[in-house]
């Protein structure tokens, strides 16, 4: 006779599951601190940054290997950061620290 | 009650196991800037992949202990649910994550060159391929062998592939706390793949039973008569109870069956089990068969709580469809030699008097105890002394005597009989709780 309460029960379970991933991420994804707690941007670690930001595309690794092997370190950082300012949702001064996260000119130097 | 308290425990762990990496990564939540709902909500589906992948192995794996206050068909089932819903929380992930961030076909290329991504997109893609073959084998007409072959390796490529993934692309695997309990959850699972695959084989390897019988007994069916190897012999059954019967070269076969015992539960002499296999058209129509006294093969048992043993009851209504009459042979004959003086009502049904098995063994068991059979011929003829047409409502209510709802019901046969039986049951005021089936046609 369990077999007929199965297919309900795994529904139920189901969506249980569904309702702790749902509590999971408004939790963890907490609405901002009011604004004398919020971090400064330059208080808030780089490669956090990166992760918040960039990660879910690109791979940091490559990103800094492409970026430094080029022989104008200014020149990159500034296109860099130009381009940025038209990509992704990062604000300006995120995006600054990101660029210089990855040119290694700040931060972990092999991110 | 102490079953049920079991049953509760089990779950309970398992739910806790299920829900752990969530509740874990909320704790630690290394994640300085807010990611967005959408992110937070894809890693969240991930874990719930993970750990439900991961665990799938613990409900077929055979364990006696979690599988006695479900019965493993029960926990076979649930496997298959979960299968279905770790899949559906994969495509959740990958989902979540393109809302977040806008989709990109390359996100779902298993082959490219970021080792993180590449097994994400694996995992997923596997675990599509086996939910879908698993839902489709027999529209496919994949042999059952095959079939488990490639789902095992599949399930060990979604295991690996996501623990792969979460340990190389997850943010929250930065933490070393998380990334062990991701390696532990994946070490979990090749233990217990290990442990079915592996040791339990090479613990039965020496140890094989001889075939010592094979007739056919009727309508394809063989009753398959084993001896156990010597000191080797089980010290008892429970009526109902069924084993895997594995041929092939060695234990590590894959032609490995649940096939429920035909024979009387109380101890005989020489421990012989008799097996009735009906020839469905693969293992059991090839290779069965041709099975000759002498030959060896493995059995892994006795499994299953499909049995009477555990229900106290005035009496018992015992349903069969087709070769489902092979566990109610068993009750029936454990009965008789226990000299359980119970009434016996057995509901038999086949598509015609020709297909029925062991006519003239049960006839001659209603001679000698409280039984009284009513076959149900889908084409009977004049004289065959049966219902006709199919176990509806109309016949049981002829049939079943008046204290029915304190008598215990046990019903095994094709899915319709299986679905048509829950619900008409009940409607006859049978309790649930005394409403006991086994299904084994899970793909």
């Amino acid at each position: 006779m369990v077999h007929s309460l199965l297919g309900r029960a795994a529904w139920v379970f189901g969506g249980l599951a569904a309702a702790a991933t749902l509590a999971f991420a408004a939790l963890v994804d907490r609405a901002p601190a009011p604004p004398q707690a919020v971090p400064a941007v330059r208080e808030v670690p780089a490669d956090d940054l990166f992760a918040q930001h960039c990660a879910l595309c690109h791979e940091a690794g490559a990103m800094t290997a492409s970026l430094r092997a080029k022989p104008d370190r200014e020149g990159t950082r500034r296109e860099t950061v130009d381009f940025l300012h038209g990509h992704g949702e990062a604000s300006d001064e995120e995006d600054v620290r990101i660029v210089e996260f990855l040119l290694g000119t700040q931060g972990p130097q092999t991110p | 009650m102490a079953m049920l308290l079991r049953g509760m425990a089990w779950f309970g762990l398992y739910s806790f196991l299920v829900l752990l990496p969530l509740a874990f990564a909320l704790w630690v939540d290394p994640i300085a800037t807010p990611r967005g709902f959408w992110t937070e909500a894809a890693t969240g589906a991930g874990f719930v992949a993970f750990t439900l992948c991961a665990l799938e192995f613990s409900l077929v794996g055979r364990f006696r202990a979690a599988a006695e206050p479900f019965g493993i068909d029960a926990l076979m089932l649930w496997h298959r649910w979960m299968g279905i819903a770790a899949a559906f929380f994969l495509a959740l992930h990958a989902g979540f994550l393109a809302i977040r961030s806008g989709a990109t076909v390359q996100w779902l290329d298993p082959f490219q060159r970021d080792v993180g991504r590449a097994t994400g997109a694996a995992a997923l893609w596997l675990a599509v391929a086996v939910v879908g073959n698993s839902l489709l084998r027999r529209r496919l007409r994949w042999r059952y062998e095959t079939w488990q072959l490639l789902h095992g390796i599949g399930a060990l490529g979604i295991v690996l592939g996501a623990a792969v993934h979460a340990l190389a692309q997850g943010s929250y695997s930065r933490v070393p706390a998380v990334r062990f309990l991701v390696a532990g959850y994946a070490g979990l699972f090749l233990l217990l793949f290990a442990r079915y695959r592996v040791w339990r084989p090479l613990r039965i390897w020496g140890h094989p039973w001889r075939v010592v019988e094979n007739r056919e007994v009727g309508d394809d069916t063989f009753l398959l008569s084993l001896e156990p190897p010597p000191g080797r012999g089980w010290h008892g059954f429970e009526p109902g109870q069924f084993a895997w019967l594995i041929t092939g070269r060695t234990p590590f076969s894959l032609e490995q069956h649940p096939i429920t015992l035909a024979s009387s539960a109380e101890p005989s002499s020489d421990g012989r089990a008799d097996f009735a296999i009906k020839n469905l058209g693969d293992w059991s129509g090839q290779v069965v068969p041709a099975l000759r006294p002498g030959d060896p093969l493995w059995v892994d048992g006795p499994h299953g709580s499909f049995t009477l043993d555990r229900e106290p009851g005035q009496g018992f209504v015992l349903i069969a469809g087709g070769i489902g009459i092979s566990p109610m042979c068993s009750m029936l004959l454990t009965l008789r030699d226990r000299e359980d003086r119970r009434p016996v009502l057995l509901f038999y049904a086949a598509a015609d008097a020709g297909a029925l098995v062991f006519r003239d063994e049960l006839d001659a068991l209603a001679a000698e105890m409280d039984l009284h059979v009513v076959y149900v011929l889908e084409q009977a003829e004049p004289g065959d002394d049966a219902e006709s047409g199919r176990v509806t409502e109309d016949v049981l209510r002829r049939h079943l005597p008046r204290p029915y709802r304190r008598f215990q019901f046990y019903v095994c046969g094709p899915p319709s009989m299986m679905d048509a039986m829950e619900r008409i049951l009940p409607e006859l005021g049978v309790p649930r709780g005394s409403i006991h089936t086994e299904r084994f046609d899970m793909v």
